[in-house]
């Protein structure tokens, strides 16, 4: 439940790094062009070498403890192993590498097993990193004052942000009714659709009910969903995020040259 | 100001009718309302008057952000605020000054400004506080102070606040109000307040509204409250407990009525005591003092503590031994833990440390059906126990699930909703219900099994007095037949005539375990806990106090403002309708 509460916010121990400080939309650009370099890739040692790059800049130039980063990538590493396994046991391919039982691997099937497999960490990464080190208002401010969002939804976003740990606690709170009450859990899909059925209905209504007071308390306090307005944080884009797109771009350079090089 | 002058009116409604399009009949009918600039005003009327509606009208909420038919006028001018009830549905932002600079960059204020007048309006409601404060972190009745800052911040010349305190402790309902009370003279105020002690004072106007929604009477409070006293108490609606009648003039009047009647409560409720004591040997004295007692406790809690992941202690030490048939009344400030407490003895938590038992017997091992049929558990969000899609079956759930003749759920389910006055609803969805009525449904579905302990949430929270004293009346039959109850609530009233212990948590750990009469003769604990005392202890303090200073000749004291807690008036109940 905590993690709920703090979602969105950068602990203070690496708040003042340099990937925090760079512009949030500047940020989320440069992130979703980094991983579609990965798309362009087609062997694994190369795909390889570009997924360090947001694990590097995570821990250096995002200043993220080494465990804390560890422990957000873990579940994703479960997801790489299936991956690769999945594809390079079951892929096509001519060069049989190993044989047994219904398993046979190939060459050609390991290595695009490891692309995807690898392309597939280094998106993760890039999603993490900029998790991390993103406050969830800055972003929803950045994207209306840099990209123009409407605010309508910026502030929609802000306010929906809020209603995430309430949501689980008010999940809690049913559960809890449910079980004093005798709710029996019924085995199989249907006790599984009753339940959900029985969860929803009340977190739908009082969600509905917040969401609407939250509205109506927001217009009635003189906003009206457009630009009309003024920011009392203004985000720039400036030196941080030059150097940034500098720093991001050399390592892609030092990537391909250390491959063509010396590979 | 009654009178309709030939000039346009500063804020009014002429000929104003609203219609919610899910309900077959007007909520107003040609509603004229007239309010001068300045004027401090209160709504008054019955749960489903149109007295919300009618503030939303004014406020201007309908029609810009609540669809209704809607016909007639509406005269207001250009900067208005509304204060809402739900602390948890009026912010956006994450942090406090994000949140106030909200209000300003809605208003086009230049960036350069904003530091300044967010500095300010946080001082104008006393929200001490560093601006980067997250909301979250806040409590209930800090955040309405935020509420009422990012208001300020609208700079509005009319300010409408519809039940601000509902959902707060009594000593933050007292500091909002008396944050409100500040502003008149200054702002126009139009307020819709349940708890009338600390408002009716100094409010300029009563509009009294009727169940049909129709503006039955308006005047000075005095005149609307004495006149239209028997209709007041019909419609359920909380009276002040000591207004019109004042300090001074009670303590200056030799054998005032209602001095009378309040050191009659004393009485009653110091020799309650007593008689709890005569039947039960000296049980009370001894959980006070040594919670190992020889006769078998129903509930025992042991070195209980719980600790968040987050580190964040919620309290720790906890002992406390309750025996069958006690009613034990849990208060506490918004936040204290007064729910995970009863969500412990309930079983639905784990305490990090120590250990629950209920019957001599530890929580973990029981089976879940097999502590249930022991321990019933009303929450404080009647929505979230429903489970059937009629009120019968409600009821009748639990008949079933523990197998019983077809016979007897039906006949004990009936009972159960005769009691509860519910019977016509039987085949309605628990959903659709009125406020009242899902509250009532919720204790009464959980009061078929019959179990010996009963645990409650705040049950009379947001209710009006007459459903609240028929609760209490339902409850009291039940402990009177054995059962144990144990009641988180803020409502010390309640506790006062009620309970026979309380609990008080707060701090982290429980600040006091005893009799309520004990309780609330010492201000500085009530003040530590975010407590008032009960009105006839007030009472009784303001007596000493006099005694005092009439003993003590020109002692410097005596010009010094009363207790705190002694001054407080804000709580909900009125004497008569308990006595």
């Amino acid at each position: 439940m905590s993690d709920l509460y703090t979602a969105g916010q950068v602990p203070s121990s690496y708040a003042s790094s340099l990937v925090v400080r760079v512009n949030p939309s500047v940020k989320l650009g440069l992130h979703l062009l980094c991983m579609l370099v990965f798309i362009f890739v087609h062997d694994p040692v190369t795909s390889c070498g570009l997924m360090l790059i947001p694990m590097v800049l995570a821990l250096t130039a995002a200043r993220i403890p080494v465990w804390t980063f560890v422990k957000r990538m873990a579940p994703f590493l479960l997801l790489f192993i299936s991956t690769t396994w999945i594809l390079s046991a079951y892929g096509k391919g001519e060069t049989v590498l190993w044989h047994g039982g219904w398993v046979t691997i190939t060459q050609e099937g390991l290595v695009k097993g490891l692309n995807i497999g690898l392309r597939m960490l280094g998106f993760v990464a890039y999603g993490a990193l900029f998790a991390m080190t993103t406050e969830v208002t800055l972003l929803a401010l950045s994207l209306m004052q840099q990209c123009k969002l409407p605010p309508k939804f910026g502030y929609a976003l802000l306010a929906g942000f809020r209603f995430l740990p309430m949501f689980k606690e008010e999940y809690e709170q049913i559960k809890s009714a449910h079980r004093v009450r005798g709710v029996a859990r019924v085995p199989g899909l249907r006790g599984k659709l009753e339940t959900f059925t029985r969860y929803t209905i009340p977190l739908l209504a009082q969600g509905i009910r917040k969401a609407e007071r939250v509205a109506i308390a927001l217009e009635a306090r003189g906003f009206d969903g457009t630009h009309n307005r003024t920011f009392y944080r203004e985000l720039r884009v400036g030196a941080n995020d030059a150097i940034y797109f500098s720093l991001l771009l050399s390592l892609h350079l030092l990537v391909y040259l250390v491959l063509t090089k010396f590979i | 100001m009654n009178t309709l002058t030939s000039k346009t009116p500063f804020l009014a409604s002429e000929g104003v009718s609203v219609q919610f399009f899910d309900r077959d009949t007007p909520v107003l009918r040609e509603m004229n309302v007239e309010i001068a600039k300045n004027e401090a005003v209160l709504l008054l009327g019955p749960s489903g008057s149109g007295k919300s509606t009618l503030l939303q009208v004014l406020s201007g909420i309908i029609p810009r952000s609540i669809e209704a038919w809607f016909k007639g006028t509406v005269i207001r001018p250009e900067r208005v605020g509304v204060m809402f009830q739900d602390p948890d549905a009026q912010f956006c932002m994450l942090t406090v000054e994000d949140e106030i600079a909200f209000s300003l960059e809605n208003r086009l204020v230049p960036r350069a400004q904003m530091r300044g007048i967010i500095e300010q309006v946080m001082r104008d409601v006393r929200l001490e506080v560093p601006l980067t404060t997250p909301i979250r972190e806040l409590s209930g009745g800090l955040k309405q102070r935020l509420a009422l800052a990012c208001l300020l911040a609208l700079e509005p010349e009319v300010l409408f606040v519809d039940e601000p305190t509902a959902q707060l402790d009594p000593l933050n309902t007292q500091l909002v109000i008396e944050d409100l009370r500040r502003l008149k003279g200054q702002k126009t105020l139009v307020m819709i307040e349940h708890k009338l002690d600390g408002v009716v004072e100094w409010v300029d106007r009563v509009l009294l509204f009727n169940a049909t929604g129709q503006l039955v009477a308006q005047g000075n409070p005095r005149e609307i409250l004495r006149d239209h006293a028997q209709m007041i108490r019909e419609y359920g609606i909380w009276q002040p407990k000591l207004w019109p009648v004042t300090w001074d003039e009670m303590l200056a009047t030799v054998k005032h009525p209602l001095a009378d009647r309040l050191e009659h409560q004393l009485a009653v409720q110091a020799n309650s005591i007593g008689a709890t004591l005569a039947s039960d040997g000296k049980l009370l004295e001894q959980t006070q003092s040594d919670p190992h007692v020889s006769k078998a406790p129903i509930l025992e809690v042991r070195e209980a503590s719980l600790r968040y992941k987050n580190g964040h202690v919620v309290w720790q030490g906890l002992n406390v031994s309750v025996q069958p048939g006690e009613w034990v009344a849990i208060l506490g400030p918004n936040g204290a833990g007064k729910s995970t407490f009863l969500k412990l003895v309930g079983g639905l938590i784990e305490p990090t440390k120590g250990q629950v038992q209920v019957k001599g017997k530890t929580l973990s091992r029981y089976r879940t059906p097999e502590l249930y049929d022991t321990v019933g558990f009303v929450f404080q969000n009647p929505e979230h126990q429903f489970i059937a899609d009629t009120v019968f079956e409600e009821v009748a759930f639990g008949g079933k699930v523990a197998g019983w003749a077809q016979e007897r759920i039906e006949q004990e389910s009936v009972q159960l909703l005769t009691d509860f006055r519910l019977l016509d609803l039987r085949d309605k969805n628990p959903f659709t219900l009125s406020q009242g009525q899902k509250r009532r449904l919720s204790v009464a579905g959980m009061l078929l099994k019959r179990q010996e302990v009963l645990l409650l949430d705040e049950p009379t929270f947001g209710q009006d007095a007459a459903t609240t004293a028929e609760l209490l009346q339902r409850m009291q039959e039940r402990n009177e037949a054995g059962t144990t109850i144990l009641m988180a609530t803020h409502d010390v009233e309640l506790v006062a005539e009620y309970a026979t212990r309380v609990l008080v948590i707060g701090e982290g750990k429980l600040l006091y375990d005893g009799r309520p009469h004990a309780l609330f003769q010492q201000p500085d604990l009530l003040q530590r806990a975010s407590l008032t005392a009960p009105l006839a202890y007030e009472y009784q303090l303001r007596r000493r106090e006099q005694a005092a200073k009439d003993q003590g000749g020109h002692d410097s004291a005596k010009h010094e403002e009363p207790a705190l807690v002694g001054r407080n008036s804000s709580e909900q109940k009125e004497g008569d309708l308990r006595v």
